[in-house]
């Protein structure tokens, strides 16, 4: 027999490692690690993967594994940057105690992804710091569990008597200033309530999920694995295509199918993009939010060809809708550089010509210098990644570290900046503006000839694939677990704001009032948003959708 | 402070250099450009009826009914995410997807398209087989291939009853060359 060298970035010594810790290695791929570990030995291993590998934690994902090993299983998700590795730690979760100790008290970041995990699955976190209900709406029946696999995608529970929203009690002598449900200047909704000592923050309460959508039920229990990135490019409504490119990523990496060259390169293309509509978005935003429109408007303006530009190339401005699992559908149009070539170098310029003219702003640094900072101890506790991270000097990019696409061809320069605070992140998000430009046209120089899809078989079922894109905001994560009914067994989904938007209490502590929306605004934070109103009768239970009129008549007769 | 001023010149000229760039829309049209998805469009003269579309579509919007001999395509276009799917799995090319995009409206009529195609029910069951255009296909294809012309004779059968009829009749069985 021949032996098989497996081909991976785990090097030997960090294999031996883990099997001294009582780490049964379960799979060794190319760039990732499935391990088995006990759930006594759970927190143990944590802590050494924390300390000793320099882990850092992506999100961890609870699966409904009944129908083939009969337990429950809780995956935590580490990235090994330095290693350029992922780790899947596996536990088994027995159904008879369906619970497991909580690792919060040793990695911050893991708080809500443990308290979703017990809302979807059912998995109690034991000894978790603040164990109150995360994602399901409040009148939703105790003991019920979306992601289970006896619970059907359109199952409507009845209504459980409306009881008390938990909200955490203020600390004593502080006053309560409550922002939202709808956060002012991004009209999407979220609750924070700020504890308060006159204009000091001194504490905060965070409520968000109010527009949870079940994306992940629908993925793996009614879409077929081509329509899921039709809903995954749905998850954000501003950069949606690192979604579609992330769940057909972790799904070709978990059967080990390659995509063509051209199809890399288009999917690179789009995401680098993307990156620049978003962070000229996000410039214009923040200004926004320290009431500064000019600069609102001009970087709007300036953004607006791009959206053009691949309505041109891909048939929508925003859903670009070209990414099947095996590369993408559309092929870029013929005069595609000459179409792209004067839209950038355009934006090139315009935006040298702003960034030019603000960096001697005195009043725009005097509000962003100092403000909204987070220290590199917190952005690590916290496991924040994107700009956010970079502002804070933690050297991530998953472009680089995690390589994806064509960007194992690309030399990514990593934009860190020093400073921790907001102009900090602004600086990072401009001169990856700039770096994204210069992407473009690399691309634009290297782009192979060649088919565009891959060709494959059909998708071996209950294999593991992970994989991370950096999207504007930061590391977007999917996994996938393939099934045997033509679609994902379990898909689940870290987008980037999830780990961001909890180190605002690091965030806002000694800030005043008027600097929370800015600091929170400079997260580049994205809430979910529902367009339709669907108003569920609260006696009867009953959905209904109103129409303009019947709308109208309504708001009438209230009068 | 001096440095200030400067940098708040450069800012007014920035807005002066751009000038007005809003469109009077939607007085003045911004018609989309490049291969644009927008509103779905059937072909009636190309469509079969045969329902891929309704397998391929992720936001389950269009759906087949067969009632009384005939067979509803139904589109609910208010649900449309502009995806292309349909378009992409359509073998008669059938579907295209428009340049329209304003399409918000008070009726949902508006969004709602309906073909009804004649069904061939099977000879011996009476259950639906096809359309009667996709069966005028196959035997259209068959009377130019070179199969043996009695296939043709089956094509008014329904799967279950074609079925019954190849394993009672073992003649009808193709021989199967590894």
């Amino acid at each position: 027999m021949v032996a098989t060298i497996v081909k991976t970035n785990a090097s030997l010594d960090l294999q031996e490692r883990l099997k001294a810790m009582n780490i049964r290695l379960k799979e060794v791929r190319d760039d990732m690690l499935i391990a088995k570990v006990s759930s006594a030995d759970l927190q143990d291993t944590v802590r050494y993967i924390r300390d000793m590998l320099k882990g850092r934690l992506i999100t961890s994902v609870g699966t409904d594994c009944r129908q083939l090993t009969g337990c429950y299983e809780v995956s935590q998700l580490f990235a090994l940057d330095t290693d350029r590795l992922f780790l899947v730690l596996t536990t088994d979760v027995d159904p008879a105690h369906v619970s497991i100790p909580s690792i919060t008290w040793l990695i911050p970041a893991a708080n809500w992804a443990e308290r979703e995990v017990r809302d979807l699955i059912g998995v109690e976190p034991i000894g978790h710091p603040d164990p109150r209900r995360l994602v399901l709406p409040d009148d939703w029946p105790e003991d019920l569990y979306p992601l289970r696999k006896d619970f059907r995608f359109d199952e409507r529970p009845r209504s459980q008597p409306q009881k008390k929203v938990v909200l955490k009690v203020p600390p004593p002598d502080t006053s309560v200033f409550p922002i939202g449900p709808f956060f002012p200047t991004l009209e999407e909704p979220v609750f924070i309530n700020l504890f308060v000592h006159g204009e000091d923050i001194v504490g905060m309460d965070y409520r968000g999920f109010f527009a949870h959508r079940g994306i992940e039920k629908l993925g793996d229990a009614e879409l077929t694995y081509q329509q899921v990135p039709a809903i995954a490019e749905r998850i954000c409504g501003i950069c949606g295509f690192v979604h579609s490119s992330c769940y057909c990523q972790a799904a070709e990496k978990a059967v080990g199918i390659e995509i063509p060259p051209r199809a890399a390169y288009i999917r690179t293309l789009l995401l680098e993009l993307e990156r620049i509509h978003s962070h000229l978005l996000w410039i214009g935003l923040a200004c926004h939010f320290i009431g500064f429109d000019t600069l609102f408007m001009q970087a709007w303006r300036i953004r607006e060809p791009v959206m053009w530009l691949t309505e041109n190339i891909t048939g929508n401005r925003k859903t670009y809708g070209i990414n099947h699992i095996g590369g993408v559908t559309r092929d870029l149009p013929v005069d595609a550089r000459e179409q792209i070539t004067p839209v950038i170098d355009k934006i090139e310029a315009e935006a040298a010509a702003v960034l030019d003219a603000i960096l001697d702003d005195s009043s725009l640094r005097a509000r962003l210098e100092g403000t909204g900072i987070l220290t590199p101890e917190d952005a690590r506790a916290y496991c924040v990644v994107g700009p956010t991270a970079r502002g804070s000097g933690l050297d991530i990019d998953a472009r680089r570290d995690h390589p994806f696409a064509a960007y194992t061809d690309l030399d990514v320069n990593v934009c860190v900046e020093q400073g921790c605070d907001i102009w900090a992140r602004t600086m990072v998000r401009i001169r990856e503006l700039l770096e994204a430009i210069r992407l473009v046209r690399l691309v634009l120089k290297k782009l192979p000839k060649g088919p565009i899809m891959a060709e494959f078989d059909e998708i071996e079922p209950y294999r593991i694939g992970v994989s991370s894109v950096e999207a504007p905001r930061g590391e977007v994560h999917h996994y996938v677990m393939t099934g045997n009914e033509q679609r994902p067994y379990r898909w689940r989904v870290r987008a980037p704001s999830y780990n961001n938007l909890q180190c605002i209490p690091a965030l806002l502590r000694g800030m005043t009032i008027a600097d929370a929306p800015i600091s929170v605004g400079s997260l580049d934070p994205c809430f979910s948003c529902t367009e339709r109103i669907a108003v569920i009768d609260k006696d009867s239970g009953e959905l209904r959708i109103y129409k303009q009129q019947e709308l109208l008549n309504r708001f009438n007769n209230r009068k | 402070m001096f440095k200030h001023t400067i940098s708040e010149l450069k800012e007014a000229l920035v807005c002066l250099q751009a000038g007005r760039v809003t469109l009077a829309y939607p007085f003045q049209p911004h018609a989309p450009g490049g291969e644009f998805r927008g509103k779905p469009v059937i072909d009636v003269d190309k469509c079969i009826g045969c329902g891929a579309c309704a397998n391929a579509c992720p936001a389950r919007l269009i759906t087949l009914d067969d009632v009384n001999g005939y067979r509803t395509l139904h589109f609910e276009l208010g649900r449309c995410t502009y995806c292309a799917s349909c378009r992409d799995v359509c073998p008669q090319q059938a579907l295209r997807m428009s340049p329209q995009f304003e399409l918000s409206t008070s009726s949902l009529e508006d969004l709602q398209i309906h073909v009804q195609f004649k069904l061939v029910l099977c000879r011996s069951c009476g259950e639906a087989v096809s359309t009667q255009r996709s069966v005028n296909l196959v035997n259209d294809k068959l009377a130019a291939s070179e199969l043996h012309q009695d296939d043709r004779d089956y094509l008014d059968l329904c799967i279950a009853c074609k079925r019954k009829l190849a394993i009672h009749t073992p003649s009808l069985n193709l021989e199967v060359v590894p």
